[in-house]
């Protein structure tokens, strides 16, 4: 393994989405699963033990994970994004593929890329720096003193914006020990073309993942800036013009503040975690213009609203193989899992978080879709009772209501959550638990998309398929 | 202490008129404290009027005169004026001490020129303008002592701190060259003494003061010594003057290690200064420090480095060595 591999592998963020995505279908492309986030063990036993101490340890035990998270401040100006799309590619075995996917993240494409074969090639990672100096809710003091470290990883990365991301309310336990840096790649780089340029086969479709989310951010330097909180349970405006519920958040966390006072914006760009930044594209046109590879662009507003067409799709796809359709498996988050979902036969539905609107989406999806017998829901854990997180016996209703037979909650400790610190060694063992096996089946291709548009009677307005 | 020459040798500090800049804090104030605890007058120059006659009252009440004349070193007419109005109060110039100094830490390429040059106006020429406002005054005199405090990163580089290094090199290289011409001038001007202070890391406001372009929160690099030894080393430097006085043993070793393995020296100090010098989990924004506004409040001697705890602890563990070295001796001899 090169040095520069193992330096990206100490610079990345394990609770990192993309990081995430590439983790599982690396490991998917292995016939493996994605136990542990890929990096630690599936086991109730570990799960149970580390979600047992008190709420306050538990929290404290969050706040740590944050601490270990974040590479030291004298790191910050090795990080290269090259390394990191190096090691990305890594993951994947040597192909040939025929089709890949590249763009932004999201749980339902790591689904998609499962059921396509296709490798997934981030345009953001997360790079986290230890801050023990910042407080969750002053964020202008945040993008102030993080600001010298964000232009470094800039300047230091000429071919990448860097967005120093700040949401008190969603990361508040990591956000005691770390900042999160997200890194967003404006050209391919020559691990990713590559990587496209020779493992993909001749005439090979490259599928280009838009998310269209933007958010107020404000620059702080060349391709550096700064944003304000994150799509979640808080909305962008309540981020910035706080009221009632804020306040009685932070006076529950202990906070001396009342309301956050964030910085003067000057644009809306790219959301920093999902959000697609198009200058990337022209990279990427004309790289498949090179090879006679195939360019498809799959678009969406908001990360989640992949959801409802991958979860159809996958609906459609077993109707076909002739596999019941009638098993939903809602993830949340990371924990998401290709290898079990195929081999359960159920169809996977992506939730962005544990919040409300993650929970309106899935509450969407069940009125319109054809009714299931079973549910299954399994929720991440953040670390807290942030606004908007809803609580488990809310989403009990909702998946029992709408489930035929049967509706559970599977792999949370339901005494500890949404402190469930143990959740991220407990969810693929629960899955693994389900009494439904099959073989996995043989992957699809971008055509197959194509054929289940044309054959749904369903829109999905808020997504593009060009 | 030393022979009957040596004795007659030494500059009376009672009563004797010490000017000293940078006198609002740190070091300088220290040693301002320490004249005056030794029945000095003392004539206190720094840019920070209300620090400086706080200064000025904890100086009388140590024992000594005190006037406080705001200045700005890197101004030659406002060290001049500060040479004058020390006469014109206290009717000569026995001890000039150098010490205002500002620090600036940042990788060279994020480094502002205009904030490099105002480094090395106050940190060199800052001592020139001193060293050419005493002299006249001292040679008229016959007599007097310069102390210029540098620093062993004056002899040791570090990063990112260029300009700060580079003064204190050249101010090294400044007393040098005052001495030699001292030396020609004949026997009147060779009664002018100029030493050179080199303290190692010392537990003063200066590092939360200064300018900062790296990102990372600067913490003072261990072992930290404490202003009043440098003080010390600066009265007795006057009493009894030399051509430099290293502060702090393990600034010693480091300038004779650095004498025997240079390369290697100035690898460590790299690293040490990477990870000790430089916060690692402590980010802090860019800022100019005291550059070109003097930092606000009344000042003070220390920079809650714990310079004094430290100290005792490294003596308790040296002193515990020690014995175990000659406890183990006894044993081996028996």
């Amino acid at each position: 393994m090169s040095v520069g591999r193992l330096r990206a592998a100490r610079f990345v963020t394990d609770f990192d989405s993309s990081v995430n995505m590439v983790r599982a279908l690396g490991r998917f492309f292995e016939g493996k699963d994605h136990r542990g986030l890929s990096i630690g063990p599936g086991s109730r036993r570990l799960a149970n033990l580390a979600s047992s101490p008190p709420p306050t340890l538990r929290r404290l035990s969050f706040n740590g994970m944050g601490a270990a998270q974040g590479i030291p401040l004298d790191r910050a100006r090795l990080v290269d994004a090259e390394e990191i799309a190096t090691w990305a590619t890594q993951h994947y075995r040597r192909g040939p593929y025929d089709s890949a996917i590249i763009g932004s993240g999201s749980g339902a494409a790591v689904h998609l890329a499962a059921a396509l074969g296709a490798p997934f090639l981030p345009q953001t990672t997360l790079v986290a720096v230890k801050d023990v100096a910042t407080h969750p809710d002053e964020p202008v003091a945040a993008m102030h003193t993080l600001a010298p470290t964000t232009r470094l990883i800039a300047r230091n990365n000429p071919d990448c914006s860097v967005y120093h991301m700040h949401d008190p309310a969603q990361d508040r336990p990591m956000l005691q020990a770390m900042a999160y840096l997200r890194i967003k790649r404006l050209r391919l780089g020559r691990a990713y073309e590559r990587f496209l340029e020779e493992r993909l086969s001749p005439g090979a479709t490259i599928i280009q993942l838009e998310c269209r989310r933007t958010w107020r951010t404000r620059t702080v330097g060349d391709r550096a800036y700064f944003q304000f909180g994150a799509p979640g349970g808080v909305s962008e405006e309540e981020y910035h013009d706080t009221g009632e519920r804020i306040a009685e958040y932070l006076e529950a966390q202990g906070s001396h503040r009342r309301n956050w006072e964030p910085p003067e914006v000057d644009a809306r760009r790219p959301e920093a975690e999902w959000g697609w930044d198009p200058v990337l594209a022209d990279d990427i046109e004309a790289l498949a213009q090179r090879n006679g590879y195939t360019l498809r662009r799959l678009t969406m507003e908001e990360p989640q609203d992949l959801s409802p067409l991958v979860a159809d799709f996958h609906r459609w796809w077993y109707q076909r193989l002739g596999v019941s359709s009638g098993r939903l498996l809602a993830e949340s988050y990371v924990q998401w899992d290709p290898y079990w979902v195929l081999r359960l036969g159920a169809v996977p539905f992506w939730l962005r978080f544990n919040m409300q609107p993650s929970y309106e989406e899935l509450r969407r999806y069940l009125d319109d879709a054809g009714p299931y017998d079973h549910i299954y829901l399994n929720l991440f854990s953040q670390g807290l009772w942030s606004p908007g997180v809803v609580p488990l016996e809310q989403w009990r209703e909702l998946i029992e209501s709408k489930a035929r037979e049967h509706a559970e909650i599977i792999g949370v400790d339901e005494n500890a959550y949404p402190l469930d610190i143990g959740g991220t060694m407990r969810y693929q063992p629960a899955f693994e638990a389900l009494p439904f096996r099959h073989p996995i089946p043989a992957p699809l291709t971008p055509e197959d998309i194509d054929a289940f548009l044309d054959e749904s009677s369903k829109e999905y307005p808020r997504l593009g398929w060009k | 202490m030393g022979t009957e020459a040596e004795r007659r040798k030494q500059m009376r500090v009672k009563d004797s008129v010490v000017v000293i800049t940078g006198a609002s804090s740190g070091i300088g104030r220290a040693t301002a404290l320490a004249f005056a605890g030794h029945g000095a007058a003392v004539v206190l120059a720094a840019r920070r009027e209300p620090a400086l006659e706080e200064v000025a009252r904890e100086c009388e009440a140590a024992g000594g005169q005190a006037l406080a004349v705001p200045t700005d070193v890197a101004d030659f007419k406002a060290v001049d004026e500060l040479a004058r109005r020390a006469v014109e109060r206290f009717g000569r110039i026995d001890v000039w001490v150098n010490d205002a100094a500002v620090a600036l830490i940042s990788p060279f390429l994020e480094t502002p020129l205009e904030d490099f040059r105002r480094v090395l106006e106050v940190d060199v020429m800052g001592y020139v303008h001193g060293a050419k406002a005493a002299l006249p005054r001292m040679k008229e005199q016959g007599s007097g002592v310069i102390v210029n405090v540098s620093s062993i990163v004056g002899v040791v580089p570090q990063p990112y701190t260029h300009a700060y290094s580079m003064a204190k090199a050249a101010i090294r290289v400044l007393s040098g060259s005052l001495r030699q011409e001292l030396m020609l001038e004949g026997s009147r001007s060779r009664k002018i003494k100029v030493t050179t202070v080199l303290p190692a890391t010392i537990d003063t406001p200066f590092f939360e003061h200064g300018a900062n372009f790296t990102g990372r929160a600067v913490k003072a690099m261990p072992p930290v010594y404490t202003p009043e030894r440098v003080a010390r080393a600066i009265v007795n430097v006057v009493r009894l003057p030399r051509r430099e006085v290293i502060v702090g043993p393990l600034g010693r070793n480091l300038l004779m290690q650095a004498k025997l393995t240079p390369g290697l020296v100035e690898k460590m100090m790299a690293l040490q200064v990477d990870k000790l010098h430089l916060a690692r989990t402590k980010p802090a924004p860019a800022t100019d420090g005291n550059l070109h506004q003097p930092a606000s409040g009344t000042g003070s001697v220390h920079g809650g480095w714990n310079g004094k705890r430290r100290t005792a602890i490294r003596r308790a563990i040296s002193s515990a060595v020690l014995a175990g070295v000659v406890a183990a001796a006894r044993r081996e001899r028996r």
